[in-house]
């Protein structure tokens, strides 16, 4: 082939106007020729890497420690995945059983107004709701439900008996978290509902609550703070705990993290110090010590079990709003302990209690079948 | 969108990783990265003669690809693609500016020297292929270590699926299914082991 001139085929080039054989020359000379040119040394190599990736989307990792702890987790996974993927050939059904995988329950519920309107929560985002009794009712950006007392509103109104009262409703696979006119907050797992005064004009602050809820109750040693439930009131000063005391539950529980209360159920009365669970059933109430942390793991976005099959399989019904049916009757005193995220798909609460080797499930449209 | 792991992203093909980046996976940008920066820049630097121009040219590169991930269509290998987009960008460079005189002597070798020099497509791609791997090759230890770990991995999952009589994929979810079980199992109990041997080692 005869040299051509490069500088003519370049020009060229530039403008789009050369032949398809000029621009295989010159694109594969590019590519194939031989250049004169000298090699970049490794420290320069990655100086100027270093300099490129700085201002590139690539996920970085933070520091060197941390590249050693994956490396070190990721050999340390591989090697004892392998084991597993080994074991798990013989159980290839496990996937195709949890094909119909079932979303984790997340932020939601119905406001009902003293006129009886009822709010859709989840429909609503960072908006000043409505206004009851001169009481501004309003979602924050995070889904928080927020009452405040108006400033302009005359606080003599105190002695006025007459109360207005809100709910808000949870429904199964939802949770939802309140601040109350005088910044106590509860937040309320599925299946809960609460009922408050929008103002508490009264001596003593009352709330009714069915389901499960976390308190945080303000302060307030002039006004003491009543929690009702189904035949058992809590009194508080100002303090942190957590009532379960569902309608199918036989035994309503309260569990005190901070300060003191005081349960009574119309025979007997408990005073709660912290870390004490106080289990109310109709004969009495029994006081426990518990770690406080399984009674609240919900609220922090954990499953914490510590429990029999049929405990832990009616908190799964209730978050991830399923309905549970059993092929045996499951074994009460075989109690499985687990922590998981509840943010998880329905499948990946189930697999880790499949893993005990002492239960199995199938998934059958929003029907969760426990076998043996 | 797929989701894809931190540790297993090594062990993808570069089909694989594709497509992930067609997704719009950035674990799949930061390893294809990973695996070809260096070369592309010692490829750029080798026939621009200027560390700055071929870095920038490198980062540019790398910027477009982010850029435009979900418009790219990757219809040749990944290593293909790249350094044809290479190419592209330093003889765009190069013809903006005067014509060195190596350049025209090189340029005339090359064209004297006609048997490099095939119209074929598929021989021009073999050759390209064959150019990186030896672009590869000579690359400092540590950075070619980036190449031969991900190839090892991709190949022990292909030697395993022909073992065991699986397709690839079987055994590649089986491997994701395994980590995630595990996940599960050893999330509190790895956290503990991780930190008492941070303990030992401080």
């Amino acid at each position: 082939m005869k040299t051509k001139d490069l500088k003519d085929i370049l020009n060229r080039y530039k403008i789009g106007e050369v032949t398809p054989d000029e621009r295989n020359l010159v694109e594969s000379w590019m590519l194939f020729g031989k250049m004169p040119y000298r090699n970049l040394s490794e420290a320069e190599l990655s100086a100027d890497l270093r300099m490129i990736e700085k201002t590139l989307p690539i996920v970085k990792s933070e520091n060197k420690s941390k590249i050693w702890w994956s490396s070190a987790a990721a050999i340390f996974l591989c090697i004892l995945g392998f084991y597993l993927y080994k074991s798990s050939f013989n159980s290839t059904q496990l996937t195709l059983k949890y094909a119909n995988d079932i979303r984790p329950g997340r932020n939601g519920a119905m406001l009902i107004l003293a006129n009886g309107r009822k709010i859709n929560l989840n429909e609503v985002r960072h908006s000043e709701l409505a206004s009851e009794a001169g009481v501004g009712i309003k979602i924050t950006s995070n889904g928080e439900l927020i009452y405040t007392v108006r400033s302009n509103k005359k606080i003599g109104s105190l002695n006025s008996t007459s109360e207005v009262f809100n709910t808000v409703v949870v429904p199964a696979g939802g949770q939802y978290q309140i601040r109350l006119p005088d910044g106590s907050k509860v937040w309320l797992n599925s299946n809960s509902s609460l009922r408050f005064p929008v103002e508490f004009n009264n001596k003593e602050r009352n709330v009714d609550i069915v389901g499960e809820g976390y308190f945080e109750v303000a302060h307030l040693k002039s006004k003491p703070f009543k929690v009702k439930s189904a035949g058992q009131t809590i009194e508080v000063l100002g303090t942190h705990f957590n009532i379960t005391a569902y309608a199918n539950e036989k035994i309503s529980k309260v569990t005190l993290l901070e300060g003191s209360v005081k349960v009574e159920n119309g025979k007997d009365t408990k005073v709660l110090v912290p870390g004490q669970q106080a289990k109310s059933v109709s004969g009495g109430i029994d006081v426990v010590t518990v770690d406080v942390a399984d009674a609240v793991a919900w609220k922090n976005g954990y499953f914490r079990f510590n429990e029999n099959l049929k405990s832990i399989m009616t908190k799964i019904s209730r978050w991830y709003d399923v309905d549970i049916v059993y092929e045996e009757e499951p074994d009460e005193a075989l109690i499985f302990e687990g922590e998981i995220s509840r943010s998880k798909n329905i499948s990946a609460v189930l697999t880790l209690m499949e893993s005990t080797g002492n239960a199995h499930f199938k998934i059958e449209g929003r029907r969760v079948i426990v076998r043996r | 969108m797929r989701q894809t792991d931190r540790c297993s992203l090594n062990a993808f093909s570069d089909a694989e990783l594709a497509v992930l980046l067609a997704e719009g996976d950035a674990l799949a940008y930061t390893e294809i990265y990973k695996r070809y920066s260096a070369v592309l820049c010692v490829f750029a630097y080798k026939r621009l003669d200027n560390r700055e121009e071929a870095r920038d040219l490198v980062h540019e590169l790398f910027l477009a690809l982010w850029r435009k991930r979900t418009d790219i269509n990757i219809t040749v290998t990944l290593s293909t693609y790249l350094f044809t987009a290479v190419r592209n960008r330093m003889l765009d460079l190069i013809s903006h500016k005067q014509v060195s005189s190596r350049y025209i002597e090189s340029f005339q070798n090359y064209c004297l020297n006609t048997e490099n020099y095939s119209a074929d497509h598929l021989v021009r791609h073999n050759q390209l292929h064959a150019l990186i791997e030896r672009e590869i090759a000579a690359l400092p230890p540590k950075m070619r270590q980036v190449f031969e770990f991900s190839r090892k991995s991709s190949y022990n999952r292909k030697e395993i699926a022909a073992e065991l009589g699986l397709s690839e994929q079987t055994v590649k979810s089986h491997l994701q299914h395994a980590v995630k079980i595990l996940k599960l199992k050893l999330g509190a109990i790895l956290s503990i082991v991780m930190y008492l041997i941070h303990l030992l080692l401080i």
